[in-house]
């Protein structure tokens, strides 16, 4: 069976590439192991992330899609639900609400709905938990964009 | 996007270990994510041990069997209960409790039934080979349902796929091969089990109106489904139980075995009760189902 996970990813992967092309997520595997995939997602509007493209790394099991991927943010982001150093996410769909329901590009949308909605339980980044909680959106949203600003690329990479 | 520390599913042991949480010190954020990773360990050890000891789907064993662990229970409704059910219960088949008991059960249960009739002559036959393609049809016909929903057709294709190869193979089948295909850990038996799920939430979303009241916790059917249909895993209630055999109009008997007292016959129940004959009967034990066998369906 674990064939099959290789069969489904090469469907999802042409899907992506003969639909016409997301707006805000794209994404590819890497030419020699369809399991290792890039993904830049774009930060949603009317949120400290607006502007910047954020660069994730994908790396999908052999039991995928029984199991999660596993999906961690290569461009450092300062959310109340990612770890700044490791890039960890801390999302349920990923952890014990995944389903083989999602798809890898089906997971980054979900990921962009958690930047534009951080939860402050559970936090995986300390500090921007904490202005979270305490209701202090202003001190998170100032924190959030000047690292936006200054780690996240303007534009797509080149080569995607 | 509810709280992450009830760990109950299964996460990937790459999941376990990612959460490193180096470098930030006595941070309280890398606390949690410690009892996390603790939990996720936890729940891994106890999913281990159940894997280790206990088939997806064990042998038929006398009812009887179940005795000795009510030995000593302050609910004497539990070992009555066992003696009524073992008067007019042949056989009782252990299924693996790992949160997909109910939906391995019944599936199983359904598609043992339906080869045991098909393995028959005459009319037992004819009524068998005529619900195997009532079903097919069902399970056919569910993608586009789906789709129509929102799914995306690359996640649900190959499960789709499997279900339908694995009935039009039914009626090739030795009886002993079904009971190999669903004890198999990562086999197409999996798939099927999850699509029924998919069945599961393609039903009670088309009908929300009508399932929302049930639901105690949340007014959003899609919500609800997302977290506790279709996760593999997660165990499920009454209101699971009536989608999924209302979907596939397939009746599902299960007999009450909670230790309350009771006079004559064990409390049960047919879902959905609409007179007909069910096909499937489940043992209900507090959080768990396994497969009976009427004593007439020998």
């Amino acid at each position: 069976m674990s064939l099959t996970s290789a069969k489904r990813l090469r469907k999802e992967m042409h899907k992506l590439q003969t639909s016409p092309p997301d707006e805000d997520i794209r994404m590819s595997a890497d030419e020699d192991d369809i399991r290792q995939w890039r993904a830049y997602i774009r930060g949603p509007p009317d949120t400290p992330f607006a502007g910047g493209i954020y660069e994730l790394k994908i790396t999908v099991g052999q039991q995928y899609p029984m199991v999660p991927p596993c999906m961690r943010f290569v461009t450092k982001v300062f959310h109340p639900n990612v770890h700044f150093n490791t890039g960890e996410i801390c999302l349920n769909i990923l952890k014990k609400d995944w389903s083989p329901a999602w798809s890898l590009q089906g997971a980054c949308r979900a990921i962009l709905a958690l930047l534009a909605h951080p939860e402050a339980d559970s936090p995986l980044n300390c500090d921007a938990g904490n202005m979270v909680r305490a209701g202090d959106m202003r001190a998170f949203r100032s924190v959030a964009r000047l690292y936006n600003e200054e780690l996240a690329s303007k534009d797509w990479p080149a080569d995607f | 996007m509810s709280e992450e520390k009830d760990t109950t599913a299964p996460p990937t042991a790459a999941d376990a270990a990612s959460s490193t949480g180096e470098a930030a010190a006595a941070d309280s954020s890398v606390d949690l994510a410690k009892q996390n990773e603790q939990t996720v360990e936890q729940q891994n050890a106890i999913n281990a041990t159940i894997k280790a000891t206990q088939p997806k789907v064990g042998a038929k064993e006398e009812v009887d069997a179940l005795l000795p662990e009510y030995e000593g229970n302050p609910k004497p409704g539990f070992r009555k209960g066992v003696q009524d059910l073992g008067k007019r219960y042949s056989a009782l088949r252990r299924v693996r409790g790992d949160g997909n008991c109910f939906y391995r059960s019944f599936l199983f249960g359904y598609l043992e039934r339906l080869l045991q009739g098909i393995k028959s002559v005459g009319d037992a036959n004819t009524k068998a080979m005529l619900e195997l393609s009532r079903l097919r049809q069902v399970v056919h016909d569910s993608k586009a349902a789906l789709i129509a929903l929102g799914y995306e057709e690359v996640a649900l294709d190959d499960f789709w796929q499997t279900f339908l190869q694995e009935l039009d193979a039914l009626p090739n089948m030795e009886m002993g091969q079904l009971e190999i295909n669903f004890r198999e850990e990562a086999g197409p038996c999996e798939y099927i089990v999850w699509y029924c799920r998919m069945l599961t939430s393609g039903f009670l979303k088309l009908n929300a109106d009508r399932f929302l009241p049930f639901l105690e916790h949340t007014v959003d059917m899609q919500d609800f489904c997302q977290r506790e249909v279709e996760p593999m895993g997660k165990e499920c209630e009454q209101i699971q139980i009536m989608g999924l055999c209302e979907h596939l109009n397939t009746p599902v008997k299960i007999e009450y075995l909670d230790g309350q007292d009771f006079s004559g016959q064990l409390g049960s129940i047919t879902l959905p009760d609409t007179g007909a004959e069910a096909m499937v009967t489940l043992l209900y034990r507090p959080g768990h189902y396994d497969v009976l066998y009427p004593m007439t369906n020998q």
